[in-house]
């Protein structure tokens, strides 16, 4: 399946990338299930990412109880210090609406602070999947990696 | 909800409704058409959602970076 990268405004060119005036990020809706509900939520894939990591309201939302959840320290970029981090096993489900979707169980760190966008890390999401990120196309190829773990559903609609 | 309509749609939105929404939680409508509601509150978004006439589970959640800000991380130090 294929994404393209969205697309941000800027007010002020950016220097890195030569006066532009957005930024691109690979940017792609998940959706995220629990006890209770299911929502769609755009999460950034980064290669970067130790582990996928949501905040804290998103648990609430689909109804995964944090309490007693075994907790970690992470550390993320632009913090200073490190965070702690809950984990809970989630339901994850993701297609560019063509072919098919991939769902798969993954676990899911929970942190009470503010990020931009959910990381989509290696643990619980990357680990699954083999990723081309091709820059100058801006958009991402995903596919079910070897032993990927879960479902691949094929969608009755076709292009 | 038809993901590759609401792909399509939403990388035509202007770039004057997304600024519109500049460091807030947003959540946008199924098609992809528009954002149906903006919030600094996940949760205010998520009753907004609930209360637009949409289905919830098929608005999808995000957040607009604030307009001149480089992501190089996971964490917004506020």
């Amino acid at each position: 399946m294929r994404f393209s990268y969205l697309s941000y405004p800027v007010q002020r060119p950016i220097p890195a990338l030569g006066g532009r005036f957005a930024r691109s990020r690979p940017v792609i809706p998940v959706r995220m299930s629990g006890p209770a509900a299911s929502w769609l939520m755009d999460g950034q894939l980064d290669t970067g990412a130790d582990e996928t990591i949501c905040e804290e309201w998103v648990a609430s939302a689909i109804g995964i109880d944090l309490t007693n959840a075994p907790r970690h320290d992470v550390r993320l970029v632009g913090r200073t210090q490190p965070v702690q981090c809950r984990y809970r096993t989630v339901q994850i489900r993701v297609t560019d609406g063509v072919l098919e979707a991939l769902e798969w169980t993954g676990i899911v760190g929970f942190v009470n602070i503010r990020l931009r966008f959910p990381l989509l890390g290696f643990a619980g999401f990357l680990e699954y999947l083999d990723v081309e990120f091709r820059g100058p196309k801006q958009e991402v190829e995903m596919k079910p990696g070897v032993g990927f773990p879960g479902q691949v559903v094929r969608l009755s609609k076709t292009p | 909800m038809d993901m590759r309509e609401f792909l399509g749609n939403r990388g035509r939105v202007t770039t004057a409704e997304i600024q519109m929404h500049a460091g807030k939680y947003v959540a946008w409508s199924p098609d992809g058409t528009r954002i149906i509601a903006s919030s600094e509150d996940p949760l205010q978004l998520i009753a907004a959602v609930k209360s637009s006439g949409f289905e919830p589970s098929e608005c999808v959640l995000s957040s607009i970076p604030l307009a001149d800000e480089a992501i190089v991380g996971g964490g917004v130090d506020e």
